[in-house]
């Protein structure tokens, strides 16, 4: 909302309105009447008639003629013709099916006869949730949120501090943190000039051992470094329960920085968005491996898995250092609290880390996400965090009480400017700002600290009920559901017949390649075999320590409620396809994709819903009129009557509910005719082949 | 037997896949049909079992302080590595397997020992089950264009075709045999499949013999005979599966392909899959990306993609997805055919019927597609597959490549399949593992002239008595959706396909995924089941409560008509495994709450708990009967997948107990 822009001179259109030949009824009154419905406090900066919005780049007859506006918040066209081929399966409540928050447009590009808009990261939002979980995400800005955490955890040894109230200390920290107990107000606010940015070590998280996760900044006064990093580290381990050591991680040194990251994104996006895949496809994982982004992923999976084994199996509390701390601690401090704390695989618990880890942390949305003027210092790694979750997702499908949409929506929520969650560089930026703002606009604040933005987490501002719970994962096996029942109904026992996971086999007593021993791997592109007499001892115990974890976690049944664990050989980390590719019709698989599975998994969870609901009603007591709750249920897709035997509905794709159709950046959006088909398909030969033809 | 020169060695060291650190201690054991290895590790005694039809590769490697190694490679992607102590053992077993795996006579193949313990009576009905004559009348043929020709009774036109074919009413007999004369190996346009919706057809065939210039009269005839069976089309496109250059090459053997100005009314289009030597060499490059030990993200995606294996997955997709929109789309008969037309052809031919006709997504029709396409025309399994010691230069993994294509089809549709992973898994196996004479020899002629059915099993019988573990929870047999063709992208492009992990390092226990969608399903799947029934005994119990009450106090009590959730579809289920013993406890409602236990943990499968406790998979390793006398005991019964469930352990089985 800081983003509005002058007034630009008014839009003309040059087109004319199309011939209406089989109407008789004028097409001028009709686009009279199209009105915008505008937020409270949104402005129209601009309007003009006659638009042509074009859905496909090959033909014209699926245009739509209508009224763009620009207002300070969105382009946004309106028409009023029915759109036979761009079908939207979720409305966002801001946003209508044709509208672009101008902080989401990327580039605008004058073509030479219409406007077109590359979409860069999503046309209209998604789809909201926190449908089934009705707690409310915690926020962390006040010092109850946090001490309901340390808490939470059963952290000792460690107390919320209020050190910065006001912002006194630093302004990219937290009004309240968490700091070991043994370290007095007095001392931190000594030590915290030392730090960059003055963000002192704070805690994250604790595990049930009494090892903590702990982030802090570089200590840039060199000549007191030693004697506050060894005070640090002496209060840390005081507030371990055995007293164990700490083991420091330098995340600058060991992970991609974000300049790194930003470019993998650069070319993963021309990738998958602008090339044309005609170009690309014999060269398709060269080229996706040539992004990084996937090795980038892989990374810090790697990365986290590995502080995972200190915490959990080490018992050592790991702290991560990076230069501020404000980017890669944010995504491998909450990546290892995914993988180690079943809480955060909920939708609260997952809402709430964010909160925690990054919006609280001081992770620089607004630079990131490059909200005002382009900025230098833009980079997605708030979205590498959510790829990285859809991979653990990948790997445990029923450990996640989100499904992969909301991790898609979450990262188009970054762009919608309205919400004050993904705005700021930092708490205490949002409260300067907009206190800045309210006195020239001769706002009271009265006692608020700034001005209150809507919440992202307020789904119910984005999304309907009903979309929402597209955010539901049905093959989450929560604790959430209560088994009631007067002790008369049997636990689910599985039969002694096996399934399908036998058709691979055996538990894993091997090695899963979680943890590559970098001297056994070949160099690129050399395929030596790897299969040696005798493996080569391994130096480093410590490698060795964490592979034997690794396989020994692997071995055994995944407890879903406990710690997960990634596989990590590079045949495990995949394109997250509904994320990159649901703007392209190309990758569009009609009628199948994942989430024909998702809507038969949904129809079956939702059977059990109902079945289990009927199971607990009270014996004797007639049926009661059940409750809304209840009959409200948390999938989307509803099992029908008895007679109802809905196959795979015909509007779902493997984009779904993303529609692909109306993106210019891709060619066509009706199929390839018969005769074209294979004329793009080079028919390359060996000179194997021909030396071998018979 | 004469070829074992050791039948036991002591000591053995196994080392089980690439991923796999330890080595197990044991004997390894050689019988006349498997190696068997048998870890001395008490408590398990855990036996892993291999067929020698299975063995790919044995190599020697250097002897070590431990020992001498060998690395043996199996045809269904499993690796092992033996380290035998003294090196005279090791070169005995080496020398005994080399034979072993070689056998030269098909009387030496498992399946003429292999005996599940069925009567004749069991083994006729089990040949029975598929039956292309009942296909093709589901097809709808004869009918006024096609009909059942015998010109190739005794084999007389064409040895490696079938003798029951279909082809236009109005090609003669003469017409017949003079364009077999006119193409390779004599193999003529006939019928593979009959679209009844648009009343046109796939015919197949080998390459015409046309050189640079040749012409015959009796196969343009043919050609037009075809075209005139599809009154509503006045074309036909005639597809040559191979690359443009490969064809042409051909020519100057007196080969080639179709002249579009000497067939009338036809169009000629080339799809360029490569040949069987670009495919077994291209194979090998993928499996050395597979043997990778924790490949990075550059190694397995350079590895991958210049092993070239998923393009060549994707030039067989084009094919069928050609052919399929041709049959559908534009209503106009195919003919295609590759140089012989029994490798390419049969992938296409295949692969486009899967996606044009629903009953091949079956479990059943599945079986009847790899019965017409692939058995029935002459694929020559014998030496694809290596079943008899032969040229290496014939091997080359045609089926597997279909058999992938099925994969990935599942993968973008994964409700549209009967059947599931496990269940082509399976399949390629047994084309492997010759325990049962399906896919014996090179052709139909071959297999009567053994009497394949009077000697052996067959495999469809037994897949299809397992049919429970052999289904996709996901799919439901519901007309609106099943009917009709599968929608592929317009453009698929390679993206879409992905590596095959669970095929090609299925032996890779470390490397695969933790739980599965399938998995998944099952459970719930067979939760909603028990909580139905469980709803149905308490609303009976209800209701003699009810009564009772009524009895003792005359109350009236109109209450609690039970509220009826019976709809809810309980036929589907029992399509999954009927849990057995439910109805049984029923009445008795144990005590127990769920919520004592974890109350939902026992939703959760994994992999590991999921381990095969069905008596068919693991039969060969559930003996718990000492295994001293293995050497001697001929390996029968019902064993019958070996390979990936063959070795065990009990603890996860108890796993299995725990979590319930």
């Amino acid at each position: 909302m800081f983003s509005l822009k002058p007034p630009r001179p008014t839009f003309r259109s040059y087109l004319l309105p199309p011939p209406q030949t089989d109407d008789k009824i004028n097409s001028e009154p009709k686009i009279k009447k199209l009105e915008p419905v505008l937020l409270p406090g949104e402005i129209v900066v601009n309007e003009v008639n006659f638009v042509r919005k074009c859905i496909a780049s090959d033909t014209s007859q699926y245009d739509l003629w209508g009224k763009l506006i620009c207002s300070n918040f969105r382009i946004s066209f309106i028409t009023d013709n029915p759109m036979p081929l761009q079908k939207f399966h979720y409305r966002n409540l801001l946003l209508g099916e044709h509208d672009v928050p101008l902080t989401c447009i990327e580039q605008i590009v004058t073509a030479s006869k219409a406007n077109g808009i590359p979409s860069g990261g999503g046309g209209g939002g998604g789809i909201g949730a926190g449908g089934g979980s009705s707690q409310k995400t915690p926020l962390f800005e006040t010092y109850s949120d946090w001490d309901r955490e340390v808490k939470r955890t059963g952290a000792s040894g460690w107390r919320v501090c209020s050190i910065n109230e006001g912002y006194m200390i630093s302004t990219c920290l937290p009004e309240y943190f968490v700091v070991p107990s043994s370290l007095a107000d007095q001392d931190l606010k000594i030590f915290s000039h030392s730090f960059v940015g003055r963000r002192m070590p704070f805690w994250c998280w604790s595990h049930s051992n009494g090892s903590a996760l702990v982030r802090t900044a570089l200590i840039k006064d060199v000549l007191q470094q030693r004697k506050i990093d060894q005070r640090i580290c002496n209060a840390i381990t005081k507030s371990h329960p055995q007293r164990s050591d700490v083991y420091k991680s330098d995340l600058d040194k060991t992970l991609p920085n974000i300049q790194e990251i930003q470019a993998a994104f650069v070319k993963l996006k021309q990738l998958c968005v602008n090339e044309p895949f005609e170009e690309t496809e014999e060269k398709w994982l060269s080229s996706l491996e040539n992004t990084r982004w996937l090795e980038y992923v892989r990374a810090f999976l790697k990365h986290s898995a590995e502080l995972v084994y200190m915490l959990e199996s080490k018992r050592l509390s790991v702290v991560l250092q990076e230069e501020e701390g404000r980017d890669l601690s944010c995504i491998v401090a909450s990546l290892v609290q995914v993988m180690l704390d079943p809480y955060f695989r909920t939708i609260t618990g997952f809402q709430s880390l964010i909160q925690k880890e990054w919006v609280m942390a001081g992770y620089p949305f607004l630079d990131r996400c490059s909200h005002l003027k382009r900025s230098e210092k833009e980079a997605p790694v708030f979205l590498l965090f959510l790829d990285a979750t859809w991979q653990l997702q990948e790997q445990c499908p029923a450990a996640f009480e989100f499904s992969e949409t909301y991790l898609a929506v979450l990262h188009d929520s970054t762009r919608v400017a309205l919400f004050g969650t993904f705005l700021f560089n930092s708490p205490h930026q949002r409260v300067q700002q907009s206190t800045e703002f309210a006195i020239s606009k001769n706002i009271q604040l009265g006692d608020e600290k700034g001005l209150k933005f809507p919440s992202v987490w307020d789904w119910s501002l984005q999304f309907t009920a009903k979309d929402r719970t597209l955010f539901h994962n049905p093959f989450y096996i929560g604790k959430s559901t209560p088994c009631v029942q007067n002790g008369s109904v049997k636990s689910f026992k599985r039969t002694k017949k096996s399934y399908s996971s036998t058709l691979r086999g055996m538990p894993a007593s091997l090695k899963n390649g979680i943890i590559s021993d970098q001297e056994l791997l070949p160099r690129r592109n050399s395929l030596i075999l790897k299969v040696k007499p005798d493996p080569p001892e391994q130096s480093d115990s410590q490698d060795r320590g964490a592979e034997q974890y690794f396989r020994e976690w692997f071995s055994k049944p995944a407890d879903l409620h406990g710690v997960i664990l990634p596989l990590l050989s590079g045949m495990h980390i995949k394109l997250w396809k509904l994320c990159y590719f649901r703007w392209v019709p190309e990758a569009q698989i009609q009628r199948g994709g994942f989430i024909t599975a998702f809507h038969k998994v949904s129809l079956l969870a939702d059977e059990v819903d109902v079945l289990s609901r009927a199971l607990r009603q009270p014996q004797g007591s007639p049926p009661e009129a059940p409750c809304p709750e209840l009959v409200q249920s948390r999938l989307y897709f509803r099992a029908g009557g008895p007679h109802d035997a809905p196959g795979t509905p015909d509007f779902l794709s493997s984009s779904f509910p993303f529609s692909p159709v109306g993106n210019l950046c891709r060619r066509s959006i009706s199929g390839t005719p018969l005769g074209k088909f294979l004329s793009g398909a080079k028919i390359w030969l060996s000179t194997e082949t021909l030396a071998n033809e018979d | 037997m004469e070829h074992i020169r050791t039948p036991k060695v002591e000591n053995v060291r196994l080392v089980d896949g690439i991923s796999s650190k330890k080595a197990a201690l044991g004997t390894l054991y050689l019988t006349a049909t498997h190696v068997i290895f048998v870890e001395n590790a008490p408590d398990t005694r855990k036996e892993t079992w291999i067929l020698h039809s299975q063995i790919s590769t044995i190599e020697k490697q250097a002897t070590t302080a431990t020992g001498c190694p060998l690395l043996v490679r199996c045809k269904n992607f499993q690796l092992l590595q033996l380290v035998i102590p003294q090196e005279r053992d090791c070169h005995d077993v080496y020398i005994s397997l080399l034979r072993l795996a070689r056998p030269v006579k098909y009387e030496e193949l498992y399946c003429f020992s292999f005996n599940p313990k069925l009567d004749r009576e069991e083994r006729e009905q089990g040949w029975m089950l598929i039956d292309l004559s009942e296909e093709y009348k589901r097809m709808g043929l004869p009918n006024n264009y096609w009909q059942l020709s015998d010109v190739n009774r005794d084999y007389r036109v064409c040895d490696s075709y079938p003798t029951q074919l279909y082809v236009p009413k109005s090609a003669t007999a003469h017409i017949i045999v003079g364009s077999s004369k006119f193409r390779s190996r004599r193999r003529f346009p006939a019928l593979s499949y009959y679209y009844k919706d648009n009343h046109v057809s796939i015919c197949r065939s080998s390459q015409p013999l046309s050189g640079f210039s040749a012409r015959c009269l009796e196969d343009e005839q043919m050609l037009q005979a075809i075209r005139k069976a599809s009154p509503g089309s006045d074309f036909i496109y005639v597809v040559d599966t191979r690359p443009k250059l490969n064809a042409m090459a051909n020519r100057a053997a007196g080969k080639g392909y179709e002249n579009e100005d000497n067939y009338s009314n036809i169009k000629f289009q080339f799809i360029g899959i490569e040949n069987i030597h670009v495919m077994r060499n291209s194979l090998q490059k993928m499996l050395e990306v597979c043997e990778l030990k924790s490949p990075s993200m550059s190694d397995f995606l350079w590895g991958l993609e210049n092993s070239g294996w998923l393009r060549h997955i994707k030039a067989i997709m084009d094919a069928g997805i050609f052919i399929a929109k041709a049959v559908s789309e534009e209503g106009a008969s195919v003919l295609v055919h590759c140089s012989d037309g029994w490798d390419r052809t049969a992938q296409a031919c295949s692969v486009a019927g899967l996606l044009l006709d629903p009953h091949y997504r079956t479990l059943k029709g599945f079986m009847v597609l790899i019965e017409k396409d692939w058995i029935s025309f002459g694929h020559k399994f014998n030496h694809r597959y290596g079943n008899l010691d032969g040229d290496p230069r014939e091997i080359s993994p045609v089926i597997d490549q279909f058999i992938e294509c099925v994969w990935q089809l599942m993968e973008q549709f994964p409700c549209a399949f009967e059947f599931n992973e496990r269940f082509l898994i399976h399949i390629q196996h047994h084309i492997y593992s010759c325990q049962f004479g399906n896919f014996l020899c090179n052709s139909q002629k071959e297999r009567q002239e053994l009497k394949i059915q009077e000697r052996t099993y067959s495999l469809w019988a037994h897949l299809w008595k397992n049919r429970g573990d052999y289904l996709n929870p996901l799919f439901r047999d519901d007309p609106s959706q099943t009917q009709g063709t599968l929608h592929l992208p317009t453009m698929p492009c390679n993206f879409m396909y992905k590596f095959w992990s669970g095929m090609y390092n299925r032996f890779e226990k470390g490397l695969q995924p933790r739980q599965s969608v399938t998995d998944y399903l099952m459970a719930v799947k067979e939760e909603t089941q028990q909580l139905e029934e469980e709803l149905e005994a308490l609303e009976e119990r209800l209701e003699r409560i009810q009564k009772v009450q009524l009895n003792r106090t005359q109350v009236k009590s109109k209450q609690s008509e039970p509220s009826k959730h019976s709809g809810f579809s309980t036929s589907d289920n029992s399509t999954a495994n009927t849990p057995q013993d439910y109805s049984g406890n029923m009445k008795s409602f144990p005590s127990r709450s769920p919520s004592q236990g974890d109350e939902d943990s026992a939703l959760i499968l994994t992999q590991d708990n999921l381990k095969s406790s069905d008596p068919d998979l693991s039969a060969n390793s559930d003996q718990e009967s000492g295994v001293e006398d293995l050497s001697c005991r001929s390996p029968s019964g019902g064993e019958c997948v070996p390979g990936e469930d063959s070795g065990k352990d009990r603890d996860s089985d108890e796993a299995v107990f725990l979590t319930a």
